[in-house]
């Protein structure tokens, strides 16, 4: 090798090396490698094979030549009899200088090398730590076409190419799990849609149509949305729905039901930890927050969530970022938040039962949700959609409501909203046997509960008690059978509480 | 998901429509119906709601199109009866 040629193949080798760096696409591998290789080499193929060790075969991964091989589309075939068979059962580079005198390779390989005029080939092992993954060909058109410099030179390369090979195969598997991922999560999310119907919020009523409105102006801005109602009355569907609605629609919704988990795994959940951050935290776990970036976190029953996980909540919002528990590194996530509680967040505040600088923070846009005995216009379009959604599930032929019926459902008051409603069609429709609807009306007055009261303060309550104990009474403050007593606290104690109160004796009669 | 697929038996032809016609498929719906209207001129087009699971207002009015371009329909369950009953109610 001239001096010339040395400096010219080591220019190569770092030509490869910046390609192999640059190329994470087996093809593009493949085309700069020709590129780069086919001044020096006298080649006519250029072939990157994969080795599957536990199906024996190998694949063709990648071919750059002057003709694409006449049976490059058949992709895959057995070891034996192949060049990469023999370097596997050797452990050395394969020279074949005289393709005519070869007896070694099966006949169907033969074959191809004839039709494509391959007269000689070079192939070595692609080996990494863990064994041999595959091998390169550099095949030729002409008899006895490297010379014993030539066959150094692609070794040196073949380690190189080994790498790159091994990265590429790593990024496609990584490639191919995040399509996975991605095409589980699509399927997932409609999946979610279908069983909860998460796009159909029913009814038309002028209620309704003002939260629609309502929804319809917010979901487009990034603000945070405090949506508050009654306990049934579909204040997921309108996050979600908000959600669907906003530019950030094609990222995830993440749901966090503050009731659900408890208080001391709630941060956990939010932020996440590392493995080891705490007794149970066996693995890393990606929190809320994290998970929801570009998305939508949803923070079902905001009113529940402890008074020392407010200030932390509170911090991620303003900065978006936080860590593990039990990390070190800062995290950075972009949400937007849509909370929601059946609890009045005000009084709350005014109790200092939830911060009031995160109630400001959260409540950007707050959109109320009628209970459903203020959109009795809605019950019937609502109990129809049950009626047909349930009866189609159970595969019953339910064709009409009786309007008795219909008549008994919208005047009920509905202390459950529509969760209450779709519960009493689902039994309805298991009980009904023929074509008309047949509801179960003992259950409905049963369950006629009055309304939830309305939240009163402490001290309100604390007034209505002592009324109530001194009504009990008839207004004898003292002794064994008096108000103080059946409080279970002493006279002056009473009297204490009921001057502070303004609890007076009322008289009422005729003078 | 919604799926509608038209069929035709001499001069009757059925559009038969599954699942929901709600939101993004009420325009593919509003297509497919123009174009069994073209490719049947003459023809008395069905369209049948028997297995329709939801029907939102686009939904809805575009039924209403249909009813006034002289579609008749064949439907199935309380929700989507009801909604027809109104269409037609409305309409006479």
């Amino acid at each position: 090798m001239s001096v010339d040629d040395s400096a010219l193949k080591y220019r190569a080798l770092l030509q490869i090396s910046e390609a192999l760096i640059a190329n994470r696409d087996r093809d593009a591998l493949v085309r700069s490698l020709w590129d780069t290789l086919h001044p020096l080499i006298a080649f006519d193929y250029l072939v990157i094979m994969r080795y599957d060790v536990a199906r024996r075969c190998v694949l063709l991964k990648a071919i750059a030549g002057l003709n694409k091989l006449d049976s490059a589309h058949r992709e895959e075939w057995p070891v034996e009899g192949s060049p990469v068979g023999i370097i596997l059962e050797t452990g050395e580079p394969l020279y074949v200088p005289d393709m005519s005198r070869e007896t070694r390779f099966r006949p169907d390989l033969m074959e191809i090398y004839r039709q494509n005029n391959i007269r000689s080939g070079f192939w070595i092992a692609l080996t990494s730590a863990r064994g041999m993954h595959g091998a390169v060909a550099f095949t030729s058109c002409t008899p006895d076409a490297y010379t014993v410099e030539d066959r150094e030179f692609m070794q040196h390369i073949g380690r190189q190419v080994a790498i790159a090979t091994e990265n590429a195969l790593a990024f496609e598997e990584i490639n191919e799990l995040r399509r996975h991922i991605e095409d589980e999560k699509v399927y997932l999310e409609e999946e979610i849609r279908s069983e909860y119907r998460f796009d159909e919020i029913v009814g038309s009523g002028p209620a309704l149509r003002g939260v629609l409105q309502q929804i319809q102006t917010a979901a487009p801005t990034d603000s945070s949305i405090l949506i508050q109602g009654e306990t049934g009355t579909g204040k997921e569907l309108v996050a979600r729905a908000i959600h669907r609605l906003s530019s950030r629609a094609n990222a995830t919704f993440v749901k966090l039901n503050c009731a659900a988990i408890p208080a001391g795994l709630i941060e956990s959940e939010l932020l996440g930890h590392e493995k080891g951050a705490f007794t149970g935290a066996v693995g890393q776990r990606i929190g809320r927050f994290e998970l929801a970036n570009n998305g939508t976190l949803f923070l079902d029953e905001i009113g529940e969530l402890p008074l020392e996980m407010q200030p932390k909540l509170l911090r991620v919002l303003q900065d978006g970022q936080f860590e593990r528990l039990g990390g070190t590194r800062t995290i950075h996530s972009d949400f937007r938040l849509v909370a929601a509680s059946n609890r009045d967040l005000r009084a709350m505040v005014a109790e200092q039962q939830f911060r009031a600088d995160l109630f400001y923070r959260v409540n950007v846009f707050p959109i109320t949700l009628p209970a459903l005995r203020e959109r009795r216009e809605d019950i019937p379009t609502l109990v129809r959609y049950f009626v047909q959604e349930f009866s189609t599930r159970m595969r019953k032929n339910i064709e009409s409501i009786p309007a008795e019926v219909m008549e008994t459902l919208v005047h009920y008051s509905w202390p459950g909203n529509i969760r209450e409603l779709r519960n009493i069609i689902e039994r309805s429709v298991i009980l009904t046997s023929g074509k008309r609807l047949a509801i179960p009306k003992d259950d409905l007055r049963e369950s006629r509960l009055p309304a939830p009261a309305p939240v009163v303060t402490m001290e309100d309550a604390e007034r209505r008690h002592i009324l109530d104990a001194l009504d009990a009474s008839n207004w004898v403050v003292g002794g064994p059978s008096g108000a103080a007593a059946m409080l279970g606290m002493k006279r002056s104690t009473l009297q204490s509480r009921m001057q502070k109160l303004g609890i007076m004796r009322r008289y009422v009669g005729t003078s | 998901m919604m799926r509608a697929q038209v069929s035709s038996v001499g001069d009757r032809v059925t559009l038969k429509v599954c699942g929901r016609l709600a939101e993004s498929y009420v325009p593919e719906l509003e297509n497919c119906w123009r174009s069994a209207r073209t490719d049947h001129p003459a023809g008395k087009i069905l369209v049948d709601l028997q297995h329709v699971t939801f029907i939102d207002d686009k939904g809805r009015s575009l039924l209403e199109r249909m009813h006034r371009d002289g579609a008749t329909f064949a439907a199935h369950g309380p929700l989507t009866r009801a909604i027809i009953e109104n269409i037609i109610r409305s309409e006479a």
